[in-house]
């Protein structure tokens, strides 16, 4: 995973949580921050699978429980 | 009967597991002496007959504290922890809560909107508890909780319910879904709705177990049915129609599950059917109810799931349910609105005399969803006479969504409509007349304008700027044809 993809992971979570840039870290988490629900995660998952052509597995899907996360997870994809 | 008390009537030295949430887990024996401890500061603190907020997610904290506020006398608010800050100042406005229950999370948030009252966290209320004392007893009529749903204009209507209303509803839900002690169902569904409530009072009632699967991904559920093994599991349409869409649930085992109940909303027949196919050895139950009959109206026995596909069945125990047009029951086939009695309907709405009127007639509460009857006298739900679109399970009004829209300026009008969605059960669709010169940066603000405003359900998926929007011959939105343009 090169620097853009990693900035195209950063666009897509701010954009669907609507949380600024220069706000996020890994340790926002599902069960912590009020605006990351379930909804939320499934959008963020099908945006982030349409824009890599992958396709997650559940169990990466649910594990996918703060940013930092999310970036290690789709890591493996890419 | 206090309805608390009703609930843990055997739970005094049960040691049988009531929550497991993640690696904690509570007994039957537990709760009953945390909650009582707990209700004895609540009546010595604020005594009884007052409202007091509940902000919590699922979690132990919210069980406890939910039961003790109830037993103690007081009337329980609880609402759903992401709503928007003008909501929650409306409920406290009209509510005047004597003390606040929330998580720690929410608590700087609260105190900000709501100062000078008390606020009682998941760290500090263990602390609250004093040795047991003789504790009030409330009456089958006294009010046990106020529950907020969206009515069909945007506003918010306080549904009144009873400990005789509570009582009533779970002793008819444990009776048709024959719930025992060895039950233990995993619950998605949040304790601020009417049907996550159901699910926690009929599995305190039975001595059974709820399993607290609070994943950002529904398919966490899964894994919790197999680990915890759970013999329920309860959804609604959007539930069972991610898990078939985004996950293996059709070729799964789930060899401890016994039975399913979908809830909240119309599943369309071939999810019932695909789901009754993949597995014939479970119980799939269709139920219809609302906040306004305390949870539960109807239920479609299982070994009918496929017969009659599509009908949410019969009234439950106590329950009389009709379908009624011109002040008559309708023919098989014709269509008119559902109707129902019993127990279970609610008081009214707090504070509003006038829209309870609207909805309780004579004893019936007209539900205001259409409906037909079959020859067998099983009821079908065929649209609704109130304009709700049902997002993620979630009643969602378009008027409020459009009252806020329109206060973009450059937005000149505003339409929302519902369409039926393969995960949502029902997407929102916002179409805004604008005669900007930039539709696609419009259409970018709206987007982020909701993301700001709204929870999760009632963001539009989609967004469309047209320059005029279609007109009926009395010059109103056309929205049926605004619906026919993203079929």
């Amino acid at each position: 995973m090169d620097q853009k993809d990693i900035d195209t992971i950063i666009n897509i979570f701010s954009h669907i949580m609507g949380i600024p840039k220069n706000e996020l870290n890994d340790s926002i988490a599902y069960n912590s921050h009020p605006a990351w629900d379930s909804l939320k995660h499934l959008q963020l998952i099908s945006e982030l699978e349409t824009e890599f052509d992958i396709e997650f597995d559940m169990d990466d899907i649910i594990a996918m429980e703060n940013f930092g996360l999310i970036r290690e997870l789709t890591a493996k994809y890419l | 009967m206090n309805f608390a008390n009703y609930l843990l009537s055997r739970a005094n030295n049960n040691s049988h597991p009531l929550i497991f949430s993640g690696v904690e887990q509570v007994s039957h024996n537990e709760s009953y002496l945390i909650v009582n401890r707990l209700a004895t500061s609540l009546v010595e603190k604020i005594g009884m007959g007052k409202t007091v907020l509940l902000l919590a997610d699922n979690t132990t904290f919210f069980i406890v504290t939910y039961l003790a506020i109830i037993r103690s006398g007081n009337i329980v608010v609880p609402i759903d922890p992401k709503s928007p800050e003008k909501d929650i100042l409306y409920f406290a406005d009209i509510c005047d809560f004597a003390i606040i229950f929330t998580q720690d999370k929410y608590s700087i948030k609260i105190h900000s909107m709501i100062p000078g009252i008390d606020i009682v966290t998941e760290k500090n209320y263990r602390s609250l508890s004093k040795e047991v004392s003789l504790l009030p007893e409330t009456s089958d009529e006294d009010l046990a909780a106020i529950i907020f749903t969206s009515g069909s204009t945007g506003e918010k209507k306080g549904v009144m319910l009873s400990h005789g209303n509570l009582i009533e509803n779970t002793a008819s839900i444990l009776e048709y879904l024959d719930l025992k002690a060895t039950d233990r169902v995993c619950v998605v569904l949040p304790f601020f709705y009417c049907y996550g409530l159901s699910l926690l009072h009929t599995h305190i009632k039975a001595g059974g177990s709820v399993v607290l699967s609070n994943h950002p991904f529904i398919g966490g559920a899964l894994r919790d049915i197999d680990k915890y093994e759970c013999t329920g599991f309860a959804g609604v349409p959007s539930t069972f129609q991610i898990l078939i869409a985004r996950t293996k649930f059709l070729t799964e085992k789930l060899p401890t599950l016994r039975y399913f109940t979908q809830a909240g909303g119309k599943l369309p027949n071939k999810f019932i059917r695909m789901i009754a196919e993949a597995f014939p050895d479970k119980k799939f139950i269709v139920m219809y109810g609302a906040t306004e009959a305390t949870a539960r109206m109807s239920y479609l026995p299982a070994e009918m799931c496929l017969s009659k596909i599509g009908s949410i069945g019969t009234g439950i125990p106590g329950v009389k349910l009709k379908v009624v047009t011109e002040g008559r029951d309708v023919q098989p086939g014709e269509v008119g609105e559902i109707i129902a009695a019993g127990k279970n309907i609610m008081q009214g709405y707090y504070m509003d005399p006038q829209g309870t009127d609207e909805v309780l007639v004579d004893g019936w509460y007209h539900t205001g969803d259409l409906g037909t009857v079959d020859e067998d006298g099983f009821i079908y739900v065929v649209g609704r006479s109130k304009n709700i679109i049902k997002c993620g399970g979630f009643r969602v009004s378009p008027y409020e969504i459009e009252g806020e829209i329109c206060k973009i300026p450059e937005v000149e009008d505003v339409a929302v409509v519902g369409r039926e969605d393969n995960i949502l059960g029902e997407a929102i669709i916002a179409f805004i007349k604008s005669s900007t010169s930039d539709p696609a940066a419009l259409q970018k603000t709206v987007q982020e304008f909701c993301r700001r405003m709204f929870p999760s359900h009632k963001i539009p998926q989609e967004i469309h700027i047209l320059k005029e929007l279609p007109l009926t011959s009395s010059s109103k939105v056309d929205r049926e044809k605004l619906r026919c343009m993203v079929e």
